[in-house]
């Protein structure tokens, strides 16, 4: 039985990546969105934040867009567009909380708790219309930095029920342990993991490394396993953006969004201590990281995927400026800000983002499906927003396949889609990426699309560097940088309109500043234009002023981050 | 449909049985009886057992293991297994001290976690029994409001890209295009060949209200309610936030309650779930119940009599 679901794995993976390279017609991937990242009332931090009395099927119930009772405000609240997929992820060992009588610290008492998750997914999963991959948490916080990762697999609940979920004392501390784990686990009975790091905005320098967890240099081994397991990074969620940070990308004048809690350019952990900026702990030096170790060691162990994902200790996921379902269920709501939050560190619920979400271009929703998607890295993360995002990579994209009538078919006719890899450029021929962004069918219109480049250079040293591609209106580049544009926002009514922006940029780029023999990456970020930011609407809903009271920037401008495309010489 | 305050019949009698409901309590009052004066009958003194010691430290290690503790237990160094005798006994002491003290008393998390650990208690997780028939017909019946489909519409069609063309222009295409479509009674695959790329999709194949709402405007949807589905006949054009469409109403289906057999797992996995929530709220108003309730000092005009008589 095992061995069948193996196959058939591999069968359909097979037929993924040959569809890949074949002009596509009738291979229609559509994206499907989803969570992956949902902490319920039997997670202990959620608990003693007002989170006392909502399990997994809260949880798929609200994704699913049926009206549920929110655990902190008490009303009736609903998601008025359901999501496709969802990961229900508390922490491990499910020592506080299930519904399970017994002693928490015996394996049936486990065993029991995690049949929960198992049965719930199980009940909720609709193929076609709904998917529920069941998942935990392996939640290791040494002296607070925070070195997460989310786990699920495309298993069924009666697969899943064979193994208990790992948690680093189970496993061991070291992430390296983790994938140990996978890799037994997944040898024994024949399923596939995917294990997605988080925060690691706050891991204090540990995330990604130049080492592994003895110190040692990271060796192709650990390249090879590290993405075995860990083909994708959390790049938004609610605690903050971790794709780059001021400090590291100066030049970036929009790097500076939803840092999380900061104070004077340093990081403020949950636990209240302070650290700077260290380049291991974002995912823009963690790409560029990853080329000098792959021209050292031969294997790149960064080669990550972008998604987000909430995290969300209110079991419900929400990332709607307007509605947010909230991070802490006590803290949600506009009466309760900053001042009622003595418990869970010092993290105010206004430095908290409305944000996490992932895009994923996929055959069908299903768990199989899905969890291929992931794994080949052609997903997508936003901040909220349900924009649509194609890019495809080639050295053959000319200006008119912008307009093609079927960007899907030029580009998986021409190229490799996010997540994909170039090499050996043809004659030194450029990398061309054909891009198309559509903004939210309900959400605001789109400010501009850049291509923010990463390259290695011959003297081994990294570089950054941020195109503008495609915008909105009539405006000029000065100094190579589309200014900005402007704003619709009435700050003091938390509204905004479409009177500004594009509904649908689309272009060819083709990079000016290629070189055949260096190692680069690209990925795409999408903008839209201002909209008010969730505490302004909880400032105007209490009568004060957004900036003042919440301490926030009254409007942001929302995003979309694709996975990168490779190029090797 | 139950009644309110009546024992379903299908609670297991042993739930309903009082003799259940004196061992609980009286569990309860052993167990609290236990954490109070735990060793023996003297509450200062702290007997460390070898099971209690791993017991603790599969919690500080957030490991459930035993027979691994169990082993580490004895691969300890004398030094390291008196710390977490330390340790132990200074949780135990603190704890004793605090509960002696009344900490746990008007602490909310303590509280809330108390109250949260006894609604589990009484929460059934086992699949009930088999569903009758008739129960879910009933069910079915009564609630179908929620298993109504909404109207689905199926169409395709042309679009003039207001932003790239501008307004005026995308709906003078529009307009001349109508009637080339409709003379050469351009088929729903023949959609394809004309007008702009459309921003999300060509075709929209049984698509609810709000799908096509989301995508396309409200303006839109007006529309498809009121012209008559046809393979041949296109109409417009339809203004959408985005520009100017001709569209094919292949057809509608109007909003409809699907038969009982075409979704029966989903109507029995709620009534299961009501089910649940109904036994599970009967128990817990039953403890609510059993206790007498006093309210005092509610009624403005004794406000003062009654605070005089509680200070006596």
């Amino acid at each position: 039985m095992m061995q069948i679901r193996k196959s058939w794995l591999l069968v359909s993976l097979t037929l993924v990546m040959c569809a890949s390279s074949l002009p596509v017609a009738g291979q229609e991937r559509n994206v499907y969105w989803g969570d992956t990242h949902v902490h319920t009332s039997y997670s202990r931090d959620a608990f003693s934040t007002g989170n006392v009395n909502t399990g997994p099927d809260t949880a798929y119930r609200f994704a699913r867009g049926l009206p549920v009772v929110h655990p902190g405000i008490g009303s009736r609240v609903r998601l008025d567009r359901p999501l496709d997929f969802l990961v229900v992820a508390d922490h491990t060992p499910f020592g506080n909380g299930a519904p399970v009588e017994g002693d928490q610290s015996t394996r049936e008492y486990q065993t029991a708790a995690w049949s929960l998750y198992a049965d719930a997914a199980e009940r909720h999963n609709d193929p076609g219309t709904f998917t529920a991959l069941i998942g935990w948490e392996w939640t290791y916080t040494p002296g607070g930095q925070h070195l997460h990762r989310v786990v699920f697999t495309p298993a069924d609940a009666e697969t899943a029920k064979q193994f208990l979920p790992a948690s680093p004392a189970s496993t061991g501390v070291r992430p390296e342990d983790l994938w140990n784990w996978l890799e037994a686990t997944s040898d024994r009975l024949g399923i596939d993991f995917v294990a997605i790091p988080h925060n690691s905005n706050l891991s204090g320098g540990r995330m990604f490394e130049m080492v592994d967890s003895e110190g040692r240099p990271i060796s192709a081994e650990y390249a090879r396993t590290r993405m075995r397991w860990e083909p994708l990074v959390e790049v938004l969620q609610i605690k903050g953006t971790s794709e780059t940070h001021p400090f590291f990308s100066p030049e970036d004048e929009f790097a500076d969004f939803e840092l999380g809690y900061q104070r004077d350019g340093n990081i403020i952990h949950t636990r209240g201590d302070t650290t700077a900026p260290d380049p291991a702990d974002y995912v823009r030096t963690a790409l560029l990281r990853g080329l000098g170790i792959e021209e050292e060691v031969g294997v790149n162990p960064y080669k990550l995927g972008l998604q987000g994902a909430t995290d969300t200790h209110t079991t419900l996921s929400d990332t709607d400026e307007e509605l947010f379902a909230g991070w802490l269920a006590r803290l949600t709501g506009p009466a309760n800000g900053p001042e009622a939050l003595p418990v869970f560190g010092r993290v105010a619920t206004w430095n908290s983002a409305a944000q996490g979400i992932t895009g994923a271009w996929s055959t069908a929703n299903t768990r199989e499906a899905l969890t291929a998607a992931f794994k080949r890295k052609e997903v997508y993360a936003t901040s909220g927003p349900r924009m649509q995002l194609r890019m495809f990579g080639g050295f053959e994209f000319e200006a008119e396949d912008a307009n093609a009538r079927d960007i899907a078919a030029v580009g998986y006719g021409g190229g490799v889609p996010m997540g994909g890899d170039l090499a050996q450029a043809p004659s030194d021929t450029p990398v061309s990426l054909l891009i198309h962004a559509v903004k939210d069918p309900v959400g605001a219109n789109l400010d501009r699309v850049q291509v923010i480049k990463g390259w290695l250079d011959e003297e081994g040293e990294t570089h950054e560097r941020i195109y503008d591609v495609a915008w909105a209106g009539q405006r000029t580049a000065v100094n190579g940088k589309v200014p900005p544009i402007g704003s619709t926002v009435d700050v003091a009514r938390a509204t905004y309109d479409n009177t500004i922006g594009s509904a649908e940029l689309s272009t060819v780029w083709v990079d000016p500043d290629f070189d055949p023999d260096e190692r680069a990456f690209y990925y795409v970020r999408v903008l839209e234009i201002p909209t008010p930011r969730y505490s302004t609407y909880d400032a105007v809903a209490l009568g004060r002023d957004p900036a003042e009271f919440t301490g926030q920037p009254p409007a942001i401008q929302e995003r979309a981050f694709s996975s990168p495309i490779w190029y090797t010489p | 449909m139950t009644k309110p305050g009546r024992k379903p019949a299908w609670l297991p009698s042993w739930l309903r049985d009082p003799l259940i409901h004196f061992l609980v309590i009286g569990g309860v009052l052993f167990a609290a009886y236990g954490l109070l004066v735990p060793d023996g009958n003297d509450p200062r003194r702290i007997t460390v057992s070898r099971d209690a010691l791993i017991n603790f430290a599969q919690y500080r290690a957030n490991t459930f293991q035993f027979d691994v503790l169990d082993q580490a237990l004895d691969e300890l160094t004398a030094a390291e297994r008196q710390a977490l005798v330390d340790e132990y006994v200074r949780e135990e002491a603190l704890y004793r001290e605090a509960i002696a003290m009344g900490l746990d008393q008007g602490d909310d998390v303590i509280r809330q976690r108390l109250i949260q650990r006894l609604e589990f208690l009484f929460e059934d997780n086992n699949e009930p029994a088999d569903v009758g028939r008739d129960e879910l017909i009933e069910f079915y019946t009564e609630y179908s409001d929620d298993y109504i489909e909404p109207a689905i519409y199926t169409f395709t069609h042309v679009f003039f890209n207001a932003e790239r063309r501008g307004d005026k222009e995308a709906r003078e295409a529009a307009t001349q295009l109508l009637a080339e479509l409709n003379e050469q009674s351009i088929p729903f695959s023949g959609s394809l060949g004309y007008g702009d790329r459309p921003l999300y999709f060509q075709n929209y194949i049984e698509r609810t209200r709000d799908f096509i709402a989301a995508n396309l405007g409200q303006d839109l949807i007006s529309m498809l309610d009121q012209v008559e589905p046809s393979t041949s006949t296109w109409c417009g054009p339809i203004q959408s936030p985005y520009g100017w469409h001709l569209v094919l109403l292949t057809s509608r289906e109007s909003a409809r309650l699907p038969d009982l057999e075409e979704i029966e797992d989903r109507v029995r996995e709620d009534y299961r779930r009501m089910r649940k929530e109904q036994t599970q709220r009967q128990q817990l108003d039953e403890i609510i119940s059993g206790y007498e309730v006093n309210v005092i000092g509610l009624d403005p005009e004794f406000r003062n009599a009654e605070s005089v008589k509680e200070e006596n």
